[in-house]
């Protein structure tokens, strides 16, 4: 008989087919939101490619044939068969205990904390707290004694510990011997080569003619001393220190404004209005972290009024830029203009303000005289009103300028901030070190000029990479293979080590003894976590070396005091010389003389002594330090601290010498409008930096900035250049991009500054048109698989310290080119008011407003706070649940709150909030959580799958009705919301995710079996599933020999050049190397276990077992940070125990901006999210944006508007049911309302009004 | 009428009933050794390195305290195995009275001593990978006694493991003490004083053998229950993550 086909669900059955209808993109205030150009066009494959759960032919194993599968599957088993018989019992574990000297403090089981600092690229430093192990360190905290990080870290910082574990670092010294090859060499016979006279000793004689030293740009005293120390050996040598993102523009503007060059600090804390044009304060500045909280610290208002009573205020930042910045996704007014026009900008408004301050004549006259060619267009009252609202806050407002912006127009801006009275408030200068502002780039074309010239016999390299990242016209890869002797130290492989003659093996920062000066001049110590693990040197280390200083002095007094402290006593100063004194008793045990003599120096030197001996120095010059004893104890403090208090150098506030300002200014060129034929080019640092970071997986998997694409840089462009120039994916494709595998972006060819390069383009909304923006730091040839696999080298494309360029062009060539992007992963689906924003004047007057709302809907609180008035929930019918709610196990019948004396009414329960307003979208917090729970990255190939496996994903959302010019950019990081209603934990068939009693959803590893319900079944989308053994195996290992063999080689061939494309199941397994990286307090998951956030259960069980044995009842906050919130730089994440009322997160959790994301699917998660609020200008909008101006202060509850005949239409079920006639009035208010088409659109939630209607009804219905 | 089935076959219901039997014992017994997980089991005694440590000679006969070498067991997750510093601390050469030297049998301890190396003692107690963590110095400090996993330790020349270490055993005695904090069982059975938790002889002889359901036994108990914060937990994410 027949079997009738049964649908999924009955009650679907015969309904029409909703997907093949257009679909009404999510809206927030009025206003669409949406992920992608993708979704917003909503293209039928698009909705194919959603809503499938993973991309097509995600589920496959192998991209080759079945019969591949078979016979790799055959043995594979073959070989576990093989594997398994022999040793499948108790395997003998051996514990290895320490011998005769355990380490200080060192409590086997507990983590140590250390106190370094990371030096950052181009000057200035992290200060950090690293978790160590036994010896290991495993995760990167910020230092909450240091004024840059204070407790918090950027991405670079909390990545760096991968590098430390890079199993394709270099490993050891390797000699290119010109006539056997590379030969494996120690440092000892390096030592030997270069104290020899094939080495350095015949630079003697001459000075140092000949010789020359290419370093990276860094704030380091000892690093300076050691330079001074060769350089007074080799007088004559060239020494260039240079960063491939250095910023030669604001340099020589600041010289010109203050006679010296000067760094500046900003206060932005202390700005009400702040104007960024193409500057991104955020983002690879050395200043970052310290810039982003203070952007964003009067942007998080808790309540409508402050403390004091007072109605909450914000700063207002205005944003014009061709690219897509951190800084310019926070903008209130962003203004996409290209590069080329960005000088007119600035000069216009400057004519503005300085009209109507009356500003200095000679600057007036100056930029009377800039010539604006007359096409040229700008948005007039844009420019009048940004330059009046800056001029109505004097001393409150800046203009900061990026480093692509020319000389005059940086003169300009320190004219505009003189006048506007910032320079002080907001803005100060420190002098920059000789290194910092030495002009690298310059240094570099001369270098090679005289390598061409046959001036240069020996190069030293020291952690840089010139080779790749030299500008064009130094043509440094060429010029240097010119050059006889090449000695290069570096940590990771780089294209500069393979092209050298001695390949040196430094030291990572987590290895070495160093220092550094953070950006306000703090002087912050570098001491090593681990001993170097190859044996490698440090920079300081070589250049003492190099320099002849041995610092025997001290490292005599190094032994001594080490030796003395051994015994229990300190060493002071004597009358005649060194003295040893007794312990806290004052008596020295005579049996235990401290060894005064260390015995025979090693011939290299020790970083530690070189430090000291160096601080000795600063000591004594700056504080006055004398006595060998007050050294120790300083120096002693300084390595707990991790830096010396209070040694920030203070900030000047320098006189501006406006004349030559005015000359500068003069100078300014304002450029034609970019079109199709002369485009403009930007170039900007990406994910991995400047590339050094390329080799760094967790940098390349996570989604770049703006346009969320991993593991590559292709060239961004706006959706209307790419329309314009036929380059929208699909256009000359039949198919269209998401029948395909992956997504994919054509490739073109790209000629700029005279050359040419073939690289794929990918449209980013928000970009200036006709402008071109490029990541710089990819296509590396070296560096190992991570960095080889990925992007194209936009360097070869750049002039020395070139940030913007014009003229270019672009033409379409053959092919298209697969990108990993994660811009549509992980969709909530359109899904209503996931996100929620709202402007200041609405919120300054309803912000602490909450409604009363009845308990059938069960909401925790009765009442509903100003976010969720702007939500469905307010509206929604009484949602029901079918299953008893694990919290209280209520069945639905309005009880809301755990019963009393149940477990959930005692703390902890643990909650979160993420606030929207103080995300910038930075990424720190899904890196954070990839280095605390051990998640594994997974490689381009399965990127683009949709098989990421971060637990938390930073969503961004484009605000606005134009796919071309979105008004907003909204970031929400989301991980698991830990429902109290879990929807996940009802489907497990195993009970592998069940709730616990702290909130906690619990995914349990070892009852999972992978049957992927609960991702079904996760509105939120946060559940990841490990498709294959992603954590045991390498991301980039190859193809494991076993598999090889048993192929019998067919896959070899087969293999794509990058080799993290190979399918993870044949990839060999992690080194020894890359385990001792994870954390052992997590498990290690393994193939076909699904994971998700746990709201780090691994520290909050450790704060439960602390205050236990502290005999207290409820974890204070004190006790238990989550990674993602430790890290975070802008305090954006919050958690705590919200039964304690006086926990942080009970705080948040009462703002009015807490809403619920989802809130009304009853789900109740105990993460809840707060919504951004903006404070756009008025005045502009009343000319530019009428529509938003009306709706300022805007209610949904107000009178005012039901007046109007423009009240949102929504529907109490049960007030006013019958009411279903639409108005034409509120069509842009459709927003946040409960609204009748979704009904009639979302088939899930109509069904489940259906049903749910029914089972409210008294005692009938569905149960 | 002919045969329709051969004579041989009439031997094939014994064949068929003995080769079951010996089939389902061998089934049985392969699942017994393969999917009992290899943390059970009890008795695991592997050969130590060198001579081995007697648990019984220091713990029992010179009645030394456990933390005397497990020194962290109640500061750290991890009940610590000394380091080779701790033996010397008595086997130096020459230290002992030769009455009590045990002269060649600390030989690898001394040696091990003078080449800075661990010795590799064989892990006896293990919890499989997916636990995390058993953290000794909650139940140390809660009042549960060394006693109550590893049991009379202090006379065992050669240790070896007196408990099943499963999950079952486990949420035996968390269950039982929160039926405890109902008066449903007897705390005595999980708890000791906590100036009695290391002090295993006494434990098993006087608390579980003279005291044993006393009411001076009951009185102490009670207090080092109502000493406990929390109960402790039963739920899956206390050990699993």
């Amino acid at each position: 008989m027949a079997q009738k086909t049964i649908d999924q669900c009955p009650s679907t059955r015969g309904k029409r087919s909703i997907d093949r209808e257009p679909r009404k993109l999510a809206e927030t205030s009025g206003k669409p939101i949406w992920r992608s150009a993708d979704e917003f066009t909503d293209k039928p494959e698009f909705r194919d490619w959603l809503q499938r759960e993973f991309p097509a032919r995600a589920s496959e194993l192998l991209e080759s044939s079945r019969r591949d599968f078979l016979k790799v599957m055959g043995a594979s088993l073959a070989l576990a068969g093989a594997a398994t018989i022999p040793g499948c019992r108790r395997p003998e574990h051996t514990i290895m205990a320490y011998s005769r000297e355990v380490p200080e403090h060192q409590v086997p089981g507990r983590a140590t904390y250390y106190a370094t600092s990371m030096p950052l690229p181009g000057g200035g430093a992290e200060g950090l707290l690293v978790e160590s192990h036994e010896g290991r360190p495993i995760k990167i905290e910020g230092n909450p004694l240091h004024p840059i990080n204070q407790g918090r870290t950027s991405v670079w910082s909390q990545s760096s510990v991968l590098d430390l574990y890079d199993p394709y670092r270099l490993m050891q010294v390797t000699y290119d011997n010109p006539a056997q090859g590379p030969l494996e060499a120690t440092w000892d016979d390096f030592a030997v080569w270069a104290q020899s006279d094939d080495g350095f000793e015949r630079y003697n004689a001459s000075g140092g003619r000949g010789l020359a030293f290419v370093t990276g740009k860094q704030t380091s005293p000892t690093r300076d001393a050691m330079r001074d120390a060769v350089l007074r050996r080799w007088p004559n040598a060239k020494w260039v220190s240079y960063e491939p993102l250095e910023t030669p523009a604001p340099v020589e503007a600041s010289r010109l404004a203050f006679g010296q060059p000067m760094s500046e600090e900003l206060r932005l804390e202390n700005a009400k209005r702040v104007l960024m044009v193409e500057r991104d304060v955020a983002y690879h500045d050395n200043d970052e972290l310290r810039n982003v909280r203070a952007l964003v610290s009067s942007r998080a208002p808790l309540g409508a009024q402050d403390a004091d009573g007072n109605t909450v205020d914000m700063n207002r930042i205005y944003v014009v830029e061709g690219s897509l910045s951190v800084t310019g996704g926070k903008a209130d007014h962003r203004m996409r203009l290209a590069p080329s026009l960005q000088p007119a900008f600035v000069v216009a408004l400057a004519k503005v303000i300085m009209q109507r301050l009356g500003g200095d004549s000679r600057i007036q006259a100056a930029l009377d005289v800039v010539p604006v060619p007359a096409e040229v267009q700008l948005q007039d009252v844009w420019v009048e009103q940004c330059a009046i609202d800056l001029l109505e806050h004097p001393g409150e407002s800046v203009v900061l300028v990026g480093a692509s912006l020319p000389v005059g127009v940086h003169a300009l801006a320190h004219a505009i901030n003189d006048a506007l009275g910032a320079i002080g408030p907001v803005v100060r200068y420190r002098p920059m070190g000789r290194d910092i502002a030495s002009n690298g780039h310059a240094g570099l074309v001369e270098l090679g000029e005289d390598i061409d010239a046959g001036r240069i016999s020996t190069i030293v390299c020291m952690n840089a990479n010139p080779v790749y990242d030299a500008p064009v016209e130094a043509r440094f890869a060429e010029r240097f293979a010119a050059v006889p002797t090449r000695v290069t130290l570096s940590v990771q492989d780089t294209e500069t080590a393979a092209a050298s003659t001695w390949r040196l093996n430094g030291t990572h920062y987590l290895e070495q003894w160093g220092d550094v000066r953070a950006a306000d001049g703090t002087l912050s110590v570098i001491q090593p976590m681990i001993a170097p693990m190859y044996f490698g040197k440090s920079e300081i280390e070589l250049l003492a070396f190099l320099a002849g200083e041995g610092f025997e002095e001290e490292a005599r007094l190094t032994h001594l005091a080490e030796s003395a402290r051994k015994h229990g006593a300190v060493v002071v100063d004597g009358e005649d010389g060194p003295t040893r004194l007794g312990n806290a008793d004052g008596v020295f045990p005579e049996d235990a003389e401290a060894d005064a003599d260390p015995g025979e120096l090693p011939t290299w030197p020790d970083g530690n002594v070189i430090v000291r001996a160096i601080w000795r120095q600063v000591m004594r010059d700056r504080f006055g330090v004398t006595s060998r004893a007050e050294f120790e104890k300083r120096w002693r403090r300084a390595l707990h601290d991790g830096l010396i208090a209070n040694s920030a150098e203070a900030a000047q506030t320098p006189a501006v010498d406006r004349g030559a300002l005015a000359n500068s200014i003069r100078t300014i060129r304002v450029g034609a409008t970019p079109s199709q034929d002369s485009l403009d080019v930007l170039f900007t640092g990406g994910r991995t930096y400047d590339g050094r970071f390329g080799g760094n997986a967790w940098l390349q998997e996570l989604p770049d900035i703006g346009s969320t694409i991993t593991w590559d840089n292709p060239a961004l462009i706006s959706p209307a250049t790419a329309q314009k120039m036929g380059l929208v994916p699909g256009g000359d494709n039949p198919k269209h991009v998401y029948l395909r595998e992956h997504t994919t972006g054509k490739m073109v060819r790209l000629n700029v500054n005279g050359r040419s390069l073939e690289l794929a383009v990918w449209i980013c909304p928000g970009l200036a048109d006709d402008t071109i923006v490029l990541r710089l730091g990819y296509g590396r040839t070296r560096g190992g698989p991570v960095a080889e696999g990925s992007g194209f080298d936009t360097y070869t494309l750049r002039n020395a310290g070139q940030y913007a360029a014009a003229g270019a062009s672009m033409e379409r060539v053959p092919g298209d080119y697969w990108i990993a992007s994660t811009q549509n992963h992980w969709s909530l689906e359109g899904r209503t008011e996931v996100v929620r924003r709202v402007e200041l004047p609405a919120w300054q007057k309803y912000g602490d407003l909450r409604i009363d709302h009845t308990d059938e809907y069960e909401l925790a609180s009765s009442d509903l706070s100003f976010a969720e008035q702007l939500g469905t929930v307010s509206h929604a019918p009484p949602n029901r649940s079918i299953y008893k709610n694990p919290y209280n196990q209520g069945d639905g019948d309005g009880k809301t709150d755990a019963e009393p004396g149940s477990t959930y009414a005692q703390g902890p329960q643990w909650g979160m909030t993420v606030d929207m307003a103080s995300c910038l979208g930075c990424g720190v917090c899904t890196i954070a959580c990839q280095s605390e729970n051990n998640i594994p990255v997974v490689g381009k190939r399965e990127v683009a799958k949709g098989r990421e496996m971060s637990w938390i994903r930073v969503d961004r959302y484009f605000v606005g009705d134009d796919l071309n010019d979105p008004e907003e950019i909204l970031h929400q990081p989301v991980a698991c919301v830990h429902c109290e209603n879990a929807p996940c934990e009802v489907v497990c068939p195993v009970n592998a995710t069940v709730h616990g009693p702290e909130g906690h959803n619990y995914m349990i590893y070892n009852r999972c079996i992978g049957t992927r319900y609960c991702a079904n079944n996760c509105p939120y989308k946060v559940r990841r599933f490990n498709f294959f053994d992603y954590g045991t195996k390498q991301l980039d290992g190859g193809l494991n020999p076993e598999t090889s063999r048993a192929t019998g080689g067919i896959l070899d061939d087969k293999l794509p050049p990058n080799q993290h494309f190979i399918p993870p199941r044949l990839r060999s397994r992690l080194s020894e190397i890359e385990k001792l990286q994870k954390t052992p307090h997590v498990t290690v998951r393994s193939r076909g276990v699904m994971e998700q956030c746990t709201y780090c259960i691994q520290r909050t069980n450790n704060a439960k077992i602390e205050t236990k044995l502290k005999g207290m009842e409820n974890v204070p906050d004190e006790f238990v940070m989550t990674a993602c919130e430790q890290a975070c730089p802008t305090n954006c994440i919050t958690f705590g125990d919200i039964t304690d009322p006086d926990s942080r997160v009970s705080q948040t959790r009462k703002s009015g901006r807490n809403y619920a994301v989802l809130g009304y699917l009853n789900v109740r998660p105990r993460t809840t999210h707060m919504m951004a609020v903006y404070n756009p200008n008025p005045e502009i909008l009343k000319v530019l944006d009428n529509d938003r101006y009306k709706y300022l202060d805007w209610h949904p509850h107000d009178v005012k508007w039901k007046k109007k005949g423009l009240e949102p239409h929504y529907q109490h079920m049960d007030e006013h049911g019958h009411d279903h006639e639409h108005g034409e009035g509120h069509a842009s208010l459709g927003t946040s309302f409960f609204n009748l088409d979704r009904r009639d659109e979302d088939t899930g939630y109509a069904l489940s009004l259906r049903v749910l209607k029914a089972a409210t009804a008294p005692q009938g219905g569905l149960l | 009428m002919s045969i329709r089935f051969p004579l041989w076959m009439n031997v094939l219901p014994t064949v068929g009933a003995v080769g079951g039997a010996v089939g389902l014992v061998t089934a049985i017994s392969v699942v017994t050794y393969y999917f009992t997980p290899e943390y059970w089991e009890v008795g695991y005694m592997p050969t130590q390195p060198g001579s081995g440590f007697s648990h019984q000679i220091h713990a029992g006969k010179l009645g030394m305290d456990c933390r005397y070498c497990h020194t962290n067991v109640d500061k750290s997750a991890e009940a610590n195995i000394p380091p080779v510093s701790t033996c010397m601390g008595c086997h130096t050469d020459g230290m002992l009275a030769p009455s009590y030297d045990p002269g060649e049998k600390v030989e690898f301890v001394r040696t091990a001593w003078e080449e800075d190396a661990s010795i590799p003692w064989v892990r006896i107690h293990k919890v499989p990978d997916y636990v995390r963590n058993f953290p000794h110095h909650v139940h140390i400090n809660a009042g549960v006694s060394c006693y109550s996993c590893h049991g009379q330790i202090e006379a065992m020349p050669i240790v070896y493991q007196a408990h099943s270490l499963s999950m079952a055993w486990c949420l035996d005695c968390h269950r039982g003490v929160e039926d405890a904090t109902y008066g449903e069982d007897d705390p005595a059975k999980y708890l000791v004083p906590h100036d009695k938790v290391t002090d295993i002889e006494w434990v098993e002889m006087t608390w579980l053998g003279d005291m044993a359901g006393t009411q001076a036994q009951q009185v102490q108990a009670q207090q080092v229950l109502e000493g406990i914060k929390r109960a402790p937990p039963e739920n899956c994410g206390a050990c699993h993550y």
